[in-house]
């Protein structure tokens, strides 16, 4: 419904649905975490979320949403919880040793049962491709990826190395000095 | 030479060199990160182009378990669109043409056996395709089909995907409208009389919205499917809002309640 009314937004210019999809996402963002601070898929009638349950499909279409309230609103917020939504997906939902992503997994991520979906794969390369192969900015507040860090690891690495390397060359030619020049 | 001095040189080089190869370095991680998007976007494509397929009888399963054998068989309207979608999106990145070919070979697949005698499509077929299991046309499964229609079109350039989209959001249009109450139904007859069994949900409007938003991408002279997008997304925020309790998936809203006859289990939230 939030990506209805951004969408009704983008296409009439109507303040109010853009006002509304706001009001819907903030809504989710209130009342559909649990106590991992992840987006949950369902909460019951008196918003209480129930089993902390992650389904990859919506999952995949809230992020969905999301990124369309960052692009509308300039929101990082959004951006954020997108992000958090479709790397969990990313993350736990795949199945290594198969093909596809399961359609369940509980907070910790591991997978309610076996089942998959064919619709929800669809779901899931919709917002994985519009999320990696867009360009839209990396998260905001997540900690920063041993990916990120790994250049900076190489290169101060590599300097070190080097430097031993030639403070170790440096010092056996002295020795070599020492030894064929004795005082 | 003094040692101090080679000392000094040798840093120096050895920076340069550093220097010079830590872009490499990063794009061998950017590189890394990429494969293994590609790996989750490939997993999903495979699983949705062989693992889902139905290499006896065409088209494609829904619900499977881990090893990808189908635990249903029906074969479904909003699957296939759904899969000629994610299938496009595959493409976008890929531009490879077999993928295209299978996102057009489905949309045949559901042209040659899911139409019925209205020109519309029946949303469930058994696995066959010999008789359909619902053979009303279905609001949800409508939406999402005009959207692969659209998409199909837009990456092809060949009319008839757009012209069956218009049909289709036509059809909706005066046939799925609820005339007396406002909204849609969810699903009508071939002759276009309302099946009143189901509550309508709250994801109706919010899914034609969608759909009419997506052909004006193709037409924006056509403002008629603005219009079908105004009244979808003012009668969802006038009929299925309600703070505190947010957007109501399941209703038994107040204008439809004396013409309903199902069973629903309650109130539910998406």
């Amino acid at each position: 419904m939030m990506k209805a009314f951004i969408t009704g937004y983008f296409y009439t210019g109507d303040i109010l649905f853009r006002d509304h999809s706001i009001e819907i996402a903030d809504f989710i963002i209130r009342h559909y975490t649990d106590s991992n601070s992840g987006l949950v898929s369902e909460v019951t009638q008196d918003l209480s979320v129930r089993d902390s349950i992650r389904n990859s499909g919506a999952l995949a279409n809230i992020a969905s949403a999301f990124l369309d309230m960052y692009i509308f609103t300039g929101n990082y917020t959004y951006l954020n919880y997108g992000w958090d939504a479709i790397n969990f997906v990313k993350q736990y939902h795949f199945d290594p040793d198969h093909l596809g992503f399961f359609k369940l997994c509980i907070a910790s991520g591991t997978p309610v049962n076996t089942e998959k979906w064919s619709e929800f794969q669809y779901e899931i390369m919709m917002t994985l491709t519009r999320y990696e192969f867009g360009d839209y900015p990396p998260p905001t507040t997540t900690e920063p990826s041993l990916g990120f860090l790994l250049p900076l690891i190489i290169i101060g690495g590599t300097i070190i190395v080097v430097q031993v390397l030639i403070l170790a060359i440096l010092l056996i030619q002295r020795g070599q000095k020492s030894v064929k020049h004795p005082r | 030479m003094g040692s101090n001095t080679r000392l000094g040189i040798c840093s120096v080089v050895s920076v340069l060199i550093l220097l010079m190869i830590s872009p490499t370095v990063y794009n061998i991680d950017t590189m890394l990160q990429a494969q293994v998007i590609t790996d989750r976007l490939v997993s999903a494509y495979w699983f949705m182009n062989t693992s889902c397929v139905d290499f006896t009888y065409g088209g494609h399963f829904n619900e499977h378990d881990r090893f990808g054998t189908p635990t249903t068989r029906a074969k479904r309207l909003k699957t296939e669109s759904k899969i000629i979608i994610g299938t496009l999106d595959f493409y976008n990145i890929t531009r490879d043409p077999e993928v295209l070919s299978h996102a057009i070979d489905t949309f045949y697949t559901i042209e040659s056996n899911m139409r019925n005698l209205n020109h519309t499509y029946n949303p469930r077929m058994a696995e066959d395709w010999s008789s359909a299991i619902i053979s009303n046309s279905r609001t949800i499964d409508n939406s999402f089909f005009i959207r692969a229609l659209v998409l199909l079109y837009e990456h092809t350039g060949n009319r008839t995907y757009y012209q069956t989209a218009v049909w289709l959001m036509s059809f909706i249009s005066y046939f799925h409208r609820n005339a007396a109450y406002g909204g849609y139904h969810i699903e009508v007859d071939e002759f276009g009389n309302p099946n009143f069994y189901y509550y309508p949900y709250g994801m109706l409007p919010g899914l034609v919205a969608l759909a009419a938003g997506s052909l004006p991408s193709v037409e924006p002279r056509n403002t008629s499917f603005l219009d079908e997008l105004n009244y979808a997304l003012n009668f969802a925020y006038d009929e299925y809002w309600e703070l505190p309790r947010g957007v109501i998936v399941m209703a038994t809203h107040p204008k439809q309640q004396s013409i309903k006859v199902g069973n629903p289990s309650g109130f539910n939230r998406l």
